[in-house]
């Protein structure tokens, strides 16, 4: 039996209708039903084939198109400055919001010295917003509370915890390229074959060996051309000519402009990308996705990046060809285990995006590039604790800060960890 | 020059690597989901790094790329509104295993220049860039 075959059996069994549940897309699923969770049956499965299907489908819903508009329906969630606000009426924010972190305290901006930042944000579907708003969970106060009496963490009992988010809850983390509105803006591509990888250290997009251009004017069914560029000190010759039409992108307005250029990282990455502020007209072009269902299991840890071969890459395996434009020009990666199925050497799962992980450094055989959403997620504990050094597989309590008796397990969301980050909405 | 450096400087360069990536554990917090490696450079000794961009005709450009980069990492800065640049990397190491790079759209790169400070001491590093 295919490949697809297969997926397609499983998917039209239990996962389905979880699947139509997830995303706030159909009445919640909820844990109730009697039936073994299907996604830890998935998990503990290895089966890295079904896992795929499963994550494409989460991907072919998170994409479609709202009912009541021509806006995916991940527009409509929730920013983290809304999700962090004292205020619960502060007006909506327009899609995609503040940048991450952009309400910090000053004391905690990163303050993006060295790096090369793009420009992200956090987003929370419906029930993930709701859940930490009714349980209060944005204030360090209630944080503090559930220390003492928070009910015991079903795994480490020294510890305590938030409790579950509900099975329909998902959190998306976004990665964006600022786009000039005119000419052709130099983007870098990773490539898991660029013989400039360091194995042993980090790497940044600036590391990376291939490049593209976006171009606004360029028609998407128009052939590549190419175009010489030059980007962060390189030259890339006769690199390709790719419409903006390929990538999912937003028009900036000039207050959406000016906005991204109080935030540190976001400035910073416009001065990289285009050697100027972005301003009105300009365009940010997504580049990149974290999405995190809380479906059962560990939860569904699945990434996306923007790939110029993504019919031809090893990580577009399995996506439906009914996914449309620009999502089909996305690839995918997805974990629902620290450790399950192994790599090829053995060694536990690796899952990454090179846009969010790769620039991070690592040790004992793991970097960015080497590393694991569940792994990482996992340790998300309060009061907050450094995410690195990046390691994967199951975690050593013993030797581990992040486990230490008498924390708060954070139901693996690591923005929850770090309440006193939050802004002053 | 310290005792250390000189250590330093005799390491085999995959030992370099090894000392430079863990140097760069530093201080980091997901929720800014964010890894800056010159954060780390509080935890010890530091290089600075500093220059500018001008043009040929010696006009000070803002928004130039600086990459920094080292066997384990590129450090990465853009030129303020002055033209200039400072950066504190965390480790220290010697100005023949860095290399810098830079450049703007829409300008062509004339020159990337590395220059230590006089003597023996590893910082600070001055690299300028030269633009047309």
């Amino acid at each position: 039996m295919g490949r697809a075959a297969v997926g397609s059996r499983w998917l039209t069994t239990r996962a389905a209708v979880l699947i139509a549940a997830l995303l706030h897309l159909s009445p919640a699923l909820g844990g109730s039903s009697g039936h073994a969770d299907p996604i830890e049956e998935l998990r503990l499965s290895a089966n890295l084939e079904r896992q795929r299907d499963l994550a494409w489908q989460l991907f072919s819903r998170l994409t479609a198109l709202r009912a009541s508009g021509n806006t995916p329906s991940f527009t409509d969630w929730r920013n983290e400055a809304e999700l962090f606000a004292k205020n619960s009426d502060a007006p909506r924010m327009a899609f995609p919001g503040a940048p991450i972190g952009a309400g910090f305290l000053p004391s905690m901006q990163p303050k993006h010295l060295g790096d090369a930042p793009i420009v992200t944000f956090v987003h929370y579907n419906p029930d993930a917003y709701a859940f930490v708003r009714t349980h209060g969970l944005y204030r360090k106060q209630r944080l503090d509370e559930l220390m003492r009496t928070g009910a015991r963490d079903p795994r480490f009992p020294d510890q305590r915890s938030i409790g579950e988010l509900p099975r329909t809850a998902a959190i998306m983390m976004t990665g964006w390229w600022p786009v000039s509105g005119q000419g052709v803006t130099p983007l870098p591509t990773w490539s898991a074959t660029d013989r400039t990888i360091r194995l042993a250290g980090g790497n940044s997009y600036t590391n990376w060996s291939s490049a593209v251009g976006i171009d606004p004017q360029l028609s998407e069914s128009a052939a590549n051309p190419s175009v010489d560029l030059v980007f962060a000190g390189r030259t890339f010759k006769a690199a390709p000519r790719v419409s903006l039409q390929r990538f999912y992108h937003v028009r900036l307005s000039q207050g959406t402009a000016a906005q991204l250029m109080r935030n540190p990282g976001a400035r910073k990455a416009a001065l990289i990308a285009l050697g100027r502020p972005v301003r009105e007209g300009d365009f940010l072009a997504l580049v990149a996705l974290h999405l995190a269902t809380l479906a059962g299991g560990k939860g569904v840890w699945q990434t996306h990046w923007w790939d110029l071969q993504a019919a031809s890459s090893a990580y577009g395996l399995g996506r439906p060809p009914a996914l449309p434009t620009p999502w089909s020009n996305y690839v995918m990666d997805v974990t629902l285990d620290a450790s399950l199925p192994r790599d090829p050497d053995g060694s536990p799962r690796t899952c990454f995006n090179p846009w969010f992980e790769g620039a991070f450094p690592g040790e004992r055989g793991s970097n960015g590039i080497r590393s694991n959403c569940l792994s990482c997620h996992d340790r998300a504990s309060y009061p907050r604790t450094d995410f690195l050094p990046i390691h994967r597989g199951e975690p050593d309590p013993s030797k581990d800060p992040a486990y230490a008796a008498g924390r708060l397990r954070t139901a693996r969301i690591w923005a929850l960890a770090n309440p006193e980050t939050a802004p002053p909405r | 020059m310290t005792t250390a450096t000189t250590r330093l400087h005799s390491l085999h360069p995959a030992a370099t690597v090894t000392i430079l990536a863990l140097a760069l554990q530093g201080t980091v917090h997901a929720g800014g989901y964010t890894y800056d490696p010159s954060s780390a450079h509080e935890r010890g000794p530091s290089t600075v790094y500093f220059g500018s961009a001008r043009t040929t005709e010696g006009k000070y450009v803002s928004g130039v790329t600086i990459v920094i980069t080292t066997a384990a990492v590129d450090f990465v800065v853009a030129t303020d509104d002055a033209g200039r640049f400072r950066l504190e990397l965390p480790m220290q190491m010697a100005v023949s295993d860095v290399t810098a790079r830079c450049s703007k759209p829409g300008m062509t790169v004339v020159r990337v220049s590395k220059r230590p400070y006089p003597g023996k001491d590893l910082t600070p590093v001055e690299v300028n860039c030269l633009l047309k």
